[in-house]
């Protein structure tokens, strides 16, 4: 991102918010997507997010940093999003399921992650996502989500771990489905 | 499967999906941010906070979920519909009176810098609860540019110590396992029926004892944080709170006190937990609590 547009941005200029928002709105949705499986939640968190980068631009101090920090702004919207569907939705109702678009991985392996990813916590989901998504290191994802490197840890841990008995336990009756 | 087959696996499964938003998604964002000010940066929950560079008397203090709080700042530089009017909402030395309520789940954050003053509470409940953060700057942090933070995210997102005050929404069926989904009926409004629903978590190490705060009693709940049980993928969730965070057992070494008060029939809980940090964290933290002032309906 271009830090004078981040500034305009920031000193008011809506003209530039716009052009801030072109740029940004694909990448968040993509992360919101994948931590929410579920395109319409996706959407509406991206959203929030959007709105929340023009409310609170003025607290940016370093515009170097936008892109970590729209992140953050993303990943407490995908939480509070995460939330409010789960009170809504009927079980199984909250992810759109895998899609058939690629070969890789396998569908029986995208089906026994996407039975792992959907019982994961909001807060373990963002850390899968960041990681191998995204590409952040633990220290960036700390700064991202506002955490101690060791909880980023702690939480890695607890997620790959439910992800690979989800991988596992393709020979055991199916697990039961939690409603994201 | 390795490690690496593993990591290519998620990569690869990470990588499907869609890589561009719907138009409408920009749209709708455009339109309402077209109606909406910005928030002076000095008011703004996103302040950067990096905990890397903090060692930890720098990581101050405190701390949390006291939600209401964000709403009161929200309803005055969110929703106030005038820019320049009057504030509706402002840290005095007298509790201001109960505010509208505000969803403050469409406010996103984790905190919030707290001037001096005291602040009303209120989380959406009728009974009313007021803090103070002191005018001088607390014991462990005289240096840091903010004093006090509320944050009303979950237990693991806060720095060295949080405080937290509202209710419980409802309790895990397994507090390790979210497969079984919430408890159904929910947990009772009682302080007896949280006190046991707590006692019922297998695994936890809870101490118990009476305790009053500003003149309401109830009891006290001291939790140790310990190893994560075996088959527990995270902390085992304590309860929901009724904004829809999860309060978790403390890890290894530190600390939570649950306070469970009967306030003239309403229940109200106050949480507080430090995670590291020094005594005079401590201190900060208990200088927070003893300023609680409770109001019933």
């Amino acid at each position: 991102m271009e830090p004078n547009l981040v500034r305009r941005a920031q000193q008011g200029d809506r003209g530039a918010f716009d052009l801030v928002v072109s740029d940004v709105v694909d990448r968040l949705y993509s992360i919101a997507y994948r931590i929410l499986r579920h395109g319409p939640s996706a959407e509406d968190a991206t959203q929030q997010a959007l709105v929340d980068i023009w409310r609170h631009l003025p607290s940016l101090r370093d515009p170097d940093r936008f892109d970590a920090w729209t992140y953050r702004l993303l990943v407490h919207a995908a939480y509070a999003e995460h939330r409010r569907r789960r009170r809504q939705a009927p079980p199984g109702a909250l992810t759109d399921g895998a899609t058939d678009t690629d070969p890789y991985p396998s569908v029986h392996d995208r089906d026994q992650l996407e039975r792992g990813f959907a019982r994961l916590t909001a807060e373990q989901r963002a850390v899968l996502v960041l990681q191998h998504y995204l590409g952040l290191t633990h220290d960036e994802m700390a700064e991202v989500l506002g955490i101690p490197v060791g909880t980023v840890r702690s939480r890695l841990h607890g997620a790959r771990g439910a992800m690979r008995a989800a991988l596992e336990a393709d020979a055991r009756p199916a697990a039961r489905e939690w409603p994201a | 499967m390795n490690d690496r087959n593993f990591d290519q696996l998620l990569n690869a499964w990470l990588d499907l999906g869609p890589t561009t938003a719907p138009d409408r998604v920009a749209d709708a964002a455009r339109l309402e941010a077209a109606a909406t000010r910005q928030l002076p940066a000095i008011l703004s929950r996103w302040a950067p906070r990096r905990f890397p560079i903090m060692n930890t008397t720098a990581k101050v203090i405190l701390a949390t979920a006291a939600v209401v709080l964000a709403a009161a700042l929200g309803y005055n530089y969110l929703v106030a519909p005038n820019v320049g009017s009057p504030r509706l909402f402002a840290p005095d030395s007298t509790p201001t009176p109960s505010l509208a309520a505000i969803d403050f789940t469409q406010l996103p954050g984790e905190g919030t810098e707290l001037q001096p003053g005291s602040y009303l509470i209120d989380y959406g409940a009728p009974v009313e609860v007021t803090i103070t953060v002191p005018d001088e700057p607390f014991e462990t942090n005289p240096s840091a540019w903010y004093k006090a933070q509320f944050d009303w995210g979950p237990w693991h997102q806060t720095n060295s110590a949080q405080l937290g005050v509202g209710d419980v929404e409802n309790m895990r069926v397994d507090a390790c396992d979210p497969g079984p989904g919430w408890q159904d009926p929910p947990i009772g409004p009682s302080v007896a029926d949280l006190v046991a629903g707590l006692d019922d978590i297998e695994n936890v190490d809870i101490t118990h004892s009476t305790a009053t705060i500003d003149g309401y009693s109830g009891e006290l709940l001291e939790i140790t944080g310990a190893d994560r049980p075996a088959g527990c993928s995270d902390s085992p969730i304590l309860w929901e709170t009724t904004h829809g965070d999860e309060i978790r057992v403390p890890n290894t070494g530190e600390r939570l006190r649950v306070w469970v008060l009967d306030v003239e029939g309403n229940r109200l809980v106050v949480w507080a937990g430090q995670d590291g940090g020094d005594q005079g964290t401590a201190a900060d933290l208990q200088a927070l609590i003893d300023s609680i002032q409770i109001q019933a309906p």
